[in-house]
């Protein structure tokens, strides 16, 4: 049915000058969801940051006498296999595999946000020669890669997040490249050509704080899949090595045990994984929501 | 410059923008936006630049700026040449030469506040301390009526007529000598568009800048120009003094848009003869052959479909580019306006023939 | 159209002023907002009658473009309206979707200001008329393709035939404004409401199309509800205006009254702010800025930038008083003397 549906363009209440229009945290935080998964994620962020400084939390205190025993009092999720505490061993795990995470995300970022920037700023042939060099990038798959890089390196976490982060930049490539795209057209990047800016002002006071939205939306979503991949690693022994312990290291040694292993040694870390990168989608959600219609009219 | 100097001087400017072509073997084609055009302005003069879709107006005056590349002809300024100026000669020009843009919602950087927005004429080419900068932001702000405590301030705290406003602070900054003002009011309320108009002419006033003035609203082109510049589909058809222009309109274009005016006064307007065109502007992509404006015009002769008229000079001051001047058996002697008293309504229909109403 | 608006006046002096096609009486929306709830219209009433063409005028903020989307229950999420809207003898305001449904693009149409909004991409012109009379007018499909012609034609978009086949994008500014109107008459609605239909049109585009407005509204007795900004076009078309301020209706009059000698000192300014072709007069602006929804002044919404301003303007809310056939929503009304356009 063709009857129109749409108001008209501007019909709008203005807020008065001096009420800026609600805050974006307020605004993030007011939805249930994210609000709840930043809470969350900052714990486990702070726990990671202060676990050396809290005493009685060891992750390498052998206990022989408590192997795989359960939990009980003061060691809430029992001991591993050789009879380290599993509470602590997931605390250091997590300092781990965010930092490893963290790592990719960072060199995903480094290289997708200048590069998209520039291609989608200047666009034209520069943009095409960058467009496909990305396009074939993203063509590999990253497990994969990673376990070429791995095999013919060295094994070792650092060097396996990079090649995740390489993976990573198309998508921070892309997102960066189109929301700069939507804003050459806007007259302000006009006037500011004007007023005299050269483009790297442009690009670095004009077009990077108004995509401040996608690109958090896209850190957020990349922190996810990277815990993911250093997890997938880790699991199959390409990651981190003994005694060092990570999220997926953990749950590659419980496997080896779960017919004898108390439950908690098995499900500790796939909860955590679990959760962690659920409350990193939900985030990206909220953030995008929290950006929503910019109150430009 | 003493008022009265030359200030800038166009001649024969011509704009195209590539068009790519249609389907998987389609050639690039060239639209000729501004089609060879010439006009000059005077130190603390208003020149305004009249036209619909597809005139060409707004690329001239984007041109001037060094927004886009002309094809063709030249752009005095201050007895520099424009065209072909590097990029950082131009930049260099920047301090002379500003704008106003038409949407005063998509014109400021809502990620800055009130006061980065207005220096940044002066953040890009002079290094001032915090002080110097906050001075001169205050005084543009004092400038166009607006408190300068609000510069801290981000722009979707204003209303439209606000931020305009702090567009103009922003283009005035550096006392420019010459200001493009590209439908500056266009957007606007009519009581806020009174506001700025007023704005712009005590600027002008205090500063002695000049001005382009490129609008639709040939009422306020009217009220804020000392000349008129018509265009229609890339090419001036005339050229005068406002009154004149407005008054008694030597081209059947510039009458058609007279006529197209509502007045308010409805026992006015049912008493004005006027001029109902059919059809569209003139699209750059297909001009008509001959006159550009020929297929709409309700007096149009056999030359006119063929030949190009060139811009002779009216009786009075100005200049119109019609063969109703020069080669018009009914026109010797006698204006537009009394060819078209003679009928009240003229429509051209369908089949593209006059009919008086 | 003055033999029109004379007929008007003197049936009401016979009494005999036969029942409004559209009457809104009371009308206020509220809406919600960032937890506060703000009254953008409070208690507009006017009456549109058969055949004729008001002109609800006001800037931005005026409440104008809420008034007419609250006709046809077409508010924001988040508004809500209370008052009553009657058109003919059935009472629109609260009726659910399912009736307003079946009275919109019927007996009710809107125009837009940018004639994309009504319009789909992915579908032709015909396409879209032909669905709109079958569904409304329950019209085979042969019947509805010969009716989309006829109505292009009407119009006056050139080869109608061949002009069906083709999609939104291939129309002009100018044309596709048309086929929106065609769309909206396609069910010969007794109400047509318009919203700044010219304001995005070229000059002698918006003429043509003004042009074709009128003669519509002559020949089939189309009532016209056309919001605009533009007193030109007022003149141009419409036999009465309402004014509308910060929300509320501030002045009713015949255009023609309304031109000659304004009652409100917010139509004398606007009258005065406009630049105009004809004279030579300096436009003068209205001292002050529209005021924002929460920052509306007590008494008066207009009297800070009221140069006819007293004592008394500032204190309580103004009530609208009747006078003839004229509203006015001022308490100095009868000793000012305000100045028209005419």
């Amino acid at each position: 049915m063709t009857t129109p549906l749409s108001p008209a363009a501007g019909t709008h209440v203005e807020l008065a000058p001096g009420r800026a229009p609600a805050g974006f945290v307020s605004r993030l935080l007011a939805q249930p969801g994210p609000a709840v998964s930043a809470v969350f994620l900052a714990c486990v962020l702070a726990m990671a940051l202060v676990a050396p400084f809290i005493p009685g939390l060891d992750p390498n205190e052998v206990s022989l006498s408590n192997v795989l025993e359960g939990p009980s009092w003061g060691h809430w999720l029992g001991y591993d296999n050789i009879g380290r505490d599993i509470v602590s061993r997931l605390v250091f795990a997590s300092r781990v595999s965010l930092t490893a995470a963290a790592v990719a995300m960072l060199v995903a970022l480094a290289i997708g946000l200048p590069l998209g920037l520039v291609s989608g700023y200047f666009a034209g042939r520069l943009d095409l020669a960058l467009s496909r060099v990305f396009d074939a990038l993203i063509a590999f798959p990253p497990l994969v890669l990673a376990i070429v890089v791995v095999a013919v390196l060295r094994p070792g976490i650092v060097p396996a997040m990079i090649a995740i982060g390489i993976i990573n930049a198309p998508t921070f490539y892309r997102v960066v490249r189109s929301a700069a795209l939507d804003l050459r057209s806007e007259t302000y990047i006009e006037a500011a050509r004007v007023a005299g800016a050269s483009s790297t002002r442009i690009m670095l006071r004009h077009v990077l704080p108004n995509i401040r939205a996608v690109l958090l939306v896209q850190i957020a979503l990349t922190m996810s899949s990277a815990i993911i991949v250093e997890a997938s690693l880790s699991f199959i022994g390409l990651g981190v090595q003994l005694p060092q312990a990570s999220w997926g290291s953990m749950l590659r040694q419980a496997t080896s045990y779960m017919g004898s292993a108390p439950l908690t040694f098995v499900l500790s870390p796939i909860v955590t994984i679990v959760a962690v990168v659920l409350a990193f989608n939900t985030l990206s959600d909220g953030l995008r929501g929290a950006f929503g219609r910019r109150d430009t009219r | 410059m003493k008022d009265g100097e030359t200030l800038l001087d166009v001649r024969d400017l011509r704009v195209s923008f590539p068009q790519p072509g249609r389907g998987l073997l389609g050639r690039t084609r060239n639209v000729a936006a501004v089609r060879g055009i010439s006009f000059s302005i005077d130190a603390g003069e208003t020149l305004g630049l009249v036209g619909e879709s597809g005139s060409g107006k707004s690329s001239t005056g984007r041109a001037l700026l060094g927004l886009n590349r002309p094809s063709g002809g030249s752009i005095c300024f201050l007895g520099r040449e424009l065209l072909g100026l590097n990029r950082r000669d131009m930049g260099n020009l920047r301090d002379k030469i500003q704008m106003v843009f038409q949407d005063p919602y998509s014109s400021l950087d809502p990620s800055m506040t009130v006061l980065d927005i207005v220096a940044e004429p002066a953040d890009t080419r002079l290094k001032l301390s915090r002080s110097e900068r906050v001075a001169m932001v205050s005084e543009a702000l004092r400038l166009v009526g607006l408190d300068p405590t609000l510069r801290h301030r981000y722009p979707n705290e204003f209303s439209g007529g606000q931020r305009q406003r702090i567009a103009i602070a922003r283009a005035i900054l550096l006392r420019p000598q010459f200001i493009v003002c590209d439908e500056a009011v266009s957007a606007l309320d009519v009581s806020t568009k009174a506001h700025v108009v007023s704005l712009l002419k005590q600027i002008q006033r205090e500063t002695g800048a000049s001005y382009l003035f490129i609008s639709h609203d040939l009422a306020i082109v009217r009220n804020i120009s000392a000349r008129i510049a018509v265009m229609y589909a890339g090419q001036i058809c005339e050229t005068g003094p406002a009154d004149q222009v407005c008054l008694r309109p030597a081209h059947p274009y510039t009458l058609a848009l007279v006529s197209a005016h509502s007045v308010p006064d409805p026992r006015a307007h049912r008493r004005r003869p006027r001029i109902v065109l059919q059809g569209e502007p003139a699209s750059p992509l297909n001009p008509p052959a001959g006159c550009a404006f020929h297929p709409r015009c309700p007096f149009v002769m056999d030359i006119c479909r063929t030949v190009a008229p060139a811009l002779t000079p009216l009786r009075d001051n100005g200049m119109t580019a019609c063969h109703l001047q020069t080669s018009g058996p009914n026109l010797a002697g006698n204006s537009l306006q009394a060819m078209l008293d003679r009928t009240s309504t003229i429509a051209v229909n369908h089949s593209g023939n006059a009919a008086g109403g | 159209m003055s033999s029109r608006a004379d007929a008007s006046a003197l049936e009401e002096t016979n009494g005999t002023r036969p029942l409004p096609l559209l009457a809104v009486s009371g009308l206020s929306i509220d809406i919600a907002m960032a937890g506060r709830t703000t009254r953008v219209v409070d208690d507009v009433s006017f009456e549109i009658h058969d055949g004729e063409a008001v002109a609800l005028v006001g800037e931005s903020g005026s409440g104008k473009t809420m008034t007419a989307l609250s006709i046809l229950g077409l508010l924001p999420r988040g508004a809500t309206a209370s008052g009553s809207i009657r058109f003919r003898e059935q009472q629109l305001a609260g009726l659910p979707e399912s009736s307003l449904n079946r009275i919109r693009g019927k007996s009710i149409a809107i125009i837009y200001q940018e004639p994309m909004s009504s319009l789909n991409p992915a579908l032709t012109v015909g396409e879209q008329i032909a669905e709109t009379v079958r569904h409304h007018l329950g019209l085979g499909r042969g019947a509805a393709k010969e009716r989309a012609v006829e109505l292009l034609a009407m119009v006056g978009i050139p080869e109608p035939a061949a002009r069906i086949h083709d999609y939104p994008h291939m129309f002009s500014g100018g044309m596709l404004q048309r086929v929106g109107i065609a769309m909206a008459l396609s069910c010969e609605p007794a109400l047509l409401i318009a919203d700044e239909p010219t304001t995005a049109l070229d000059a002698t585009v918006q003429a043509q199309v003004l042009e074709l407005l009128a003669s519509l509204r002559d020949k089939s007795r189309t009532s016209l509800l056309f919001l605009t900004h533009d007193f030109g076009a007022v003149a141009a078309l419409c036999d009465r205006a309402v004014v509308m301020y910060c929300g509320e209706v501030v002045e009713v009059a015949s255009a023609e009254a309304l031109f000659d000698r304004p009652l409100h000192p917010y139509t004398e300014g606007l009258l005065g702010a406009m630049a105009r072709l004809d004279r030579n007069t300096e436009p003068i602006p209205i001292k002050g800025t529209v005021p924002l929804h929460a920052d509306f002044p007590e008494g008066c919404h207009f009297h800070p930038r009221c140069s006819y301003v007293v004592p008394a303007c500032t204190i309580a809310p103004i009530a609208e008083i009747a006078v003839a056939s004229r509203r006015v929503r001022c308490r100095r009304f009868r000793e000012l003397n305000l100045k028209g356009s005419a």
